[in-house]
């Protein structure tokens, strides 16, 4: 601590630390994400896997071109974070989007939740570029195409658990967060069906997995203090259960859910650390 | 006396009511859906706005100070009744597209806005000018974002076909969310901030709070 805090922080500022984040952490983020990215690869066959990683290579140069263009140091070093974040969406992201549709919604993505409000920003880059292409091209297949199959997306959220539970454990993710969701989860489908519901089934389907450790628990996009990201978990671990019962045109709702959760999480953490600004 | 154009000119750019006071932009972000609807609704506020403007000018000096709102908002109220009419009389199909903004006109902040900061101290000539101009600042922004948003949304501009959809054999996607209203928040967004790099004097000044904290950490 260089100073002592003022009344304006007595209220930590949320996702302030995204930019000075220790590379360390990003680096980890990185090897965590590769296992999802293999198995994601090996399920789309060679052509789309070439093409995957096609993608993955540009969407790095998008995020990487931005902050040339916003930074203004021409020969900058590329951050990991910008590797993290093509690699995350370029996960996420369905092929029928297209090369100029990914692009796009990368653009806006890191434009607007990264560059315009930098550190102030209480969404995560990858969270915004996905509710971008999703709002945008609509039956474009990526809804469609996110529950693909039962048995592939078992595959990717198990692979998912080796490298969270080493960020957990290592204390990038919040696992409080995680715990929260499943909880929401779990607890909204029980109220809605019933106690014979099979409501595990969900913590396997779709993009759950990803989306909650990777995004959901990861610094950027969740509270600052430690009781709002309880309420904040079980929030998005709600809202999923309700995009997905209420919605048939959104049968995965977790890009919803985070985005909506995300834009809480200064409420949040002001409401459940609530003092008087001025004595 | 020489012609004056100041009244006219400033609030186009330099002065614009849009994107400098960040007046009426309820019905900016509402009605550009597309461009007709832009159209018709710019047309219809420069009309109301430079008879409201110079018939206040003209009896600025017999309104009592207490009632000025009520009078300013009569008067502004009837010529919104006027252009409502007209419509529902002769493009009745755009008026129905437009709805309630039309009548939505009496509540912009431009119009009374106008009213209250110019035409109550200037002469009816400077006024309707003013009106016009100002009118004129709110038409050039609906209007670039209206075309934006159904050339990005739709393809087309004014219902004739730009950019042929991938759907009907064309090769353009379009982008789904440019037809939803918060994308009318993003292009008004980037249009203010375009404006602002190339015309440094519009930005506010930043209150020095946020920068001088040092580094963020975990708390």
């Amino acid at each position: 601590m260089k100073s002592p805090p003022t009344n304006s922080d007595a209220v930590p500022t949320p996702h302030q630390d995204t930019h000075g984040r220790r590379w360390q952490e990003d680096f980890q983020f990185t090897l965590a994400l590769i296992l999802p990215l293999l198995v994601r690869l090996n399920t789309d066959g060679q052509d789309v896997a070439l093409q995957r990683l096609a993608l993955l290579v540009l969407l790095f140069a998008v995020a990487y071109g931005w902050n040339i263009v916003f930074t203004k140091q021409i020969g900058k070093t590329p951050e990991i974070y910008q590797f993290n974040f093509a690699i995350l969406f370029s996960l996420l992201l369905p092929s029928p989007v297209g090369w100029g549709g990914a692009v796009l919604a990368a653009s806006f993505g890191w434009v607007f939740g990264r560059e315009i409000f930098g550190t102030k920003t209480v969404l995560s880059p990858v969270i915004i570029a996905l509710a971008f292409a999703i709002f945008s091209f609509p039956g474009g297949g990526y809804e469609a195409r996110q529950i693909l199959s039962a048995a592939s997306d078992q595959l990717l959220a198990i692979s998912c658990l080796p490298g969270a539970a080493w960020l957990l454990w290592k204390g990038v993710l919040s696992w409080r967060v995680v715990v929260g969701a499943m909880v929401g989860v779990a607890a909204t489908i029980l109220l809605m069906a019933g106690p014979e519901s099979s409501w595990w089934s969900h913590f396997m389907l779709g993009t759950f997995a990803p989306g909650i450790l990777f995004i959901a628990a990861a610094p950027e996009s969740m509270p600052r203090s430690e009781n709002a990201r309880w309420v904040y978990g079980l929030m998005v671990g709600a809202l999923i259960i309700l995009i997905r019962t209420a919605n048939p045109d959104q049968p995965d709702g977790v890009v919803f859910a985070v985005l909506l959760g995300s834009l809480f999480a200064p409420l949040v953490d002001r409401a459940l650390n609530w003092r008087p600004r001025y004595e | 006396m020489a012609f004056d154009n100041k009244p006219l000119l400033e609030p186009i750019i330099s002065a614009n009511p849009v994107i400098l006071h960040v007046l009426g932009i309820c019905s900016a972000l509402a009605v550009t859906t597309s461009l007709s609807t832009a159209l018709v609704m710019s047309v219809a506020l420069i009309f109301v706005l430079s008879f409201s403007n110079t018939l206040i000018s003209l009896i600025r000096r017999h309104i009592p100070k207490t009632i000025r709102l009520i009078v300013q908002i009569t008067i502004i109220a009837s010529l919104v009744i006027v252009v409502d009419q007209i419509l529902q009389a002769y493009l009745f199909e755009m008026s129905k597209r437009l709805s309630v903004f039309v009548g939505l006109i009496v509540s912009n902040c431009i119009v009374l806005g106008r009213a209250e900061a110019f035409a109550m101290k200037n002469p009816p000539l400077p006024s309707l000018l003013d009106g016009i101009g100002n009118g004129l600042g709110y038409a050039w922004i609906l209007l670039l974002i209206g075309a934006l948003r159904e050339l990005l949304a739709a393809g087309t501009l004014m219902g004739h076909v730009i950019l042929p959809l991938s759907e009907n054999g064309g090769w353009f996607t379009p982008l789904k969310m440019m037809a939803l209203p918060p994308s009318a928040f993003f292009l008004l967004g980037l249009l203010v901030w375009v404006v602002r790099t190339l015309k440094p004097e519009h930005a506010e000044t930043l209150l020095e709070t946020e920068n001088s904290k040092g580094e963020g950490g975990e708390p």
